[in-house]
């Protein structure tokens, strides 16, 4: 993997660090009424016991912050991608636990504070406004979210039904198929959102509605224009993949571009959202009764009497899951589940790709190139031609495997169009060998020797 | 309006949705002829059971608090039996409220004014978080 990309995945990545910090910051600012997610009346906030907690809050936020600045030095250099992409996945999960940790251990604090002095307490239970109730709020349109579903579905069924054969056919799939099932995803979560609890901010029915109207209206804004993007981006792949677009680069500046919108679009309604809540937000009555539902501080829900599966987040901003729903704890357990097998598949799958070696072979008259998952196989009979190079020529990954020890699948060679590649770059020796259909390969051994054993053993053979 | 349900309570929910929607009624908090949520809807907000929610509308109709109407749904009764007594069942619950007072020390002089105290709530005052709170820590009779 180029210096490039390893600097493109830093800087993609640094921004979301400023963004946690910035977040959690918040929860103990003036932008929020409550503290680290905890309701606490106002005439208290200004008492030292929970001044000193929200210093030492925002100290070990800070110096988690400056840790994780660093952090990146430990596997930027490394010589090994597998290194690198094991340290990247530890910065990330550690860039939440430096935000998190804080939070649940001065949440807890301050929550057993508010109970020994006996702030707030007004009452338990959960509360409903009848006014929301006689007129919910429904504002996402299902055919908008129908229309978007089935505009993501042609590039799947296109690679399913008529690509039958040809190299990286079910790559194609399957990577088509992630890209659209994250528009599934956005749609049903849109569905959902419509369905959430409403949040109690006033005693006044009229401005719980007028809030929760809002509130609904921006999401379903942002979260629907991140579908079509989504969408957009499942029909550039399809372009992409088959050469109707540019390569790689190009490819990665569209999905940069895409994520830098996504992520502008949500925090800008979180952002309005916040605003509104501080400007109509009168009372604290309902954050308080619902206050023994929250755990780890104020991170996780857990109301088994309660049947929504998502509810509004305590802490940051956006949704969270009700645990103590059967989906609550399924979505729990596959995020967990998810996470802690990225920490193991990740770097297994790509030390696999980094460290195994190439096999180059001719045996009974078929060349193959073989390598992880990835096998070439030419009939002798087909070949057209076999050069022997002493240069890489230049190369660019249209879809496949780039390390700096690895070039793997679809590339354009310059002077010769696309071909498949299957070899290691910081070799000096390589096989271009071009069939009769006119596909043209670049391949390699694992060594250089190998390579000219191959070749000579086909010229003798083949004469070509 | 702001529909209070206490999950520890050992008062059924949907029991709990029938006081309430009473003590409104009586205060003029939901006027004669209003509309009231859908079973669906309530039950959707309250991540609640819809079955707790229709259970408490039909209890509520059975004691004509309430009436259904094809066009309008459920709203409240326009009239009501106005028998200037109360059902022999209301009077064993009186009965066994007088009964729990005393056993607590509480003197007639004190239960009477709390009678009027909450006898007198309006509308307005039901905005009161001290009123609130003491309807809500009320037994159900």
């Amino acid at each position: 993997m180029s210096l490039m990309m390893n600097l493109v995945m830093l800087g993609c990545t640094y921004p979301i660090l400023f963004f946690l910090y910035f977040f959690m910051k918040l929860e103990i600012g003036d932008k929020k009424k409550t503290l680290l997610g905890i309701a606490v009346p106002e005439e208290f906030r200004q008492e030292p016991q929970v001044q000193e907690i929200c210093r030492l809050f925002r100290r070990d936020m800070k110096r988690g912050l400056a840790v994780m600045i660093v952090f990146p030095a430990v596997f930027f250099w490394a010589p090994w991608f597998t290194w690198y992409i094991t340290g990247y996945l530890l910065w990330v999960y550690l860039m939440m636990a430096v935000e998190f940790v804080p939070m649940i251990r001065y949440g807890e604090q301050l929550k057993t504070l508010k109970r020994r002095m006996g702030w707030g307490g007004w009452n338990s239970g959960t509360e409903v406004d009848f006014s929301i109730a006689l007129q919910p709020v429904h504002v996402v349109k299902k055919w908008l979210l129908a229309l978007l579903f089935f505009l993501s579905l042609p590039p799947v069924l296109w690679e399913l039904i008529f690509r039958k054969s040809g190299a990286g056919t079910w790559d194609y799939v399957v990577i088509l198929t992630a890209m659209a099932a994250v528009v599934w995803c956005f749609c049903v979560m849109l569905v959902r959102l419509d369905r959430q609890k409403s949040e109690l901010i006033s005693r006044d029915g009229e401005v719980n509605l007028a809030f929760n109207r809002s509130k609904k209206r921006l999401r379903a804004v942002a979260w629907t224009w991140t579908a079509a993007l989504s969408v957009v981006l499942v029909w550039v792949t399809e372009f992409t993949v088959h050469d109707q677009l540019g390569g790689m680069a190009g490819y990665l500046a569209a999905v940069i571009i895409y994520a830098v919108v996504v992520c502008a679009l949500v925090l800008r309604c979180e952002w309005k959202i916040l605003g509104l809540r501080k400007k109509m937000m009168t009372t604290l009555e309902s954050y308080d009764s619902d206050e023994e539902h929250w755990y780890f501080g104020a991170l996780l829900y857990y109301n088994p009497n309660d049947r929504h599966f998502m509810v509004e987040n305590r802490v940051g901003t956006g949704y969270t899951v009700n645990v103590g729903t059967t989906l609550g704890k399924i979505s729990m357990a596959l995020t967990a589940a998810l996470m802690a097998g990225c920490l193991i598949w990740v770097p297994f799958v790509v030390g696999r790709e980094e460290f195994t070696p190439i096999g180059l072979e001719l045996e009974g008259g078929t060349l193959r190139s073989l390598h992880t998952g990835t096998e070439y196989e030419i009939d002798g009979s087909d070949i057209a031609s076999v050069k022997l190079l002493e240069e890489l020529p230049e190369i660019s990954r249209k879809n496949g495997t780039g390390m700096n020890n690895l070039a793997k699948g679809r590339y354009r060679i310059s002077g010769y169009g696309t071909g498949f590649l299957c070899l290691n770059p910081q070799n000096e020796t390589f096989l271009l060998v071009e069939t009769d259909e006119g596909t043209v390969y670049l391949f390699s051994d694992e060594t250089d020797e190998g390579t000219l054993e191959v070749y000579e053993e086909l010229l003798q053979e083949y004469g070509t | 309006m702001i529909l209070k349900l206490d999950f520890q309570s050992e008062i059924p929910i949907y029991q709990q949705i029938c006081d309430q929607i009473v003590f409104w009624i009586s205060t003029g908090a939901l006027k004669p002829g209003e509309r009231l949520p859908t079973v669906r809807s309530l039950a959707e907000e309250a991540g609640i059971n819809s079955m707790t929610v229709s259970k408490a509308y039909q209890q509520l109709k059975a004691e004509g608090y309430l009436v259904t109407e094809r066009r309008n749904g459920v709203s409240v009764s326009e009239k009501f039996q106005k028998r200037g007594e109360l059902s022999a069942e209301d009077q064993r619950a009186l009965v066994l409220l007088i009964s729990r007072a005393r056993i607590a020390g509480v003197s007639k002089e004190e239960f009477l004014a709390l009678c009027e105290k909450f006898y007198d709530v309006k509308t307005d005052d039901l905005e009161r978080a001290d009123c609130r709170n003491e309807f809500s820590n009320t037994d159900s009779p």
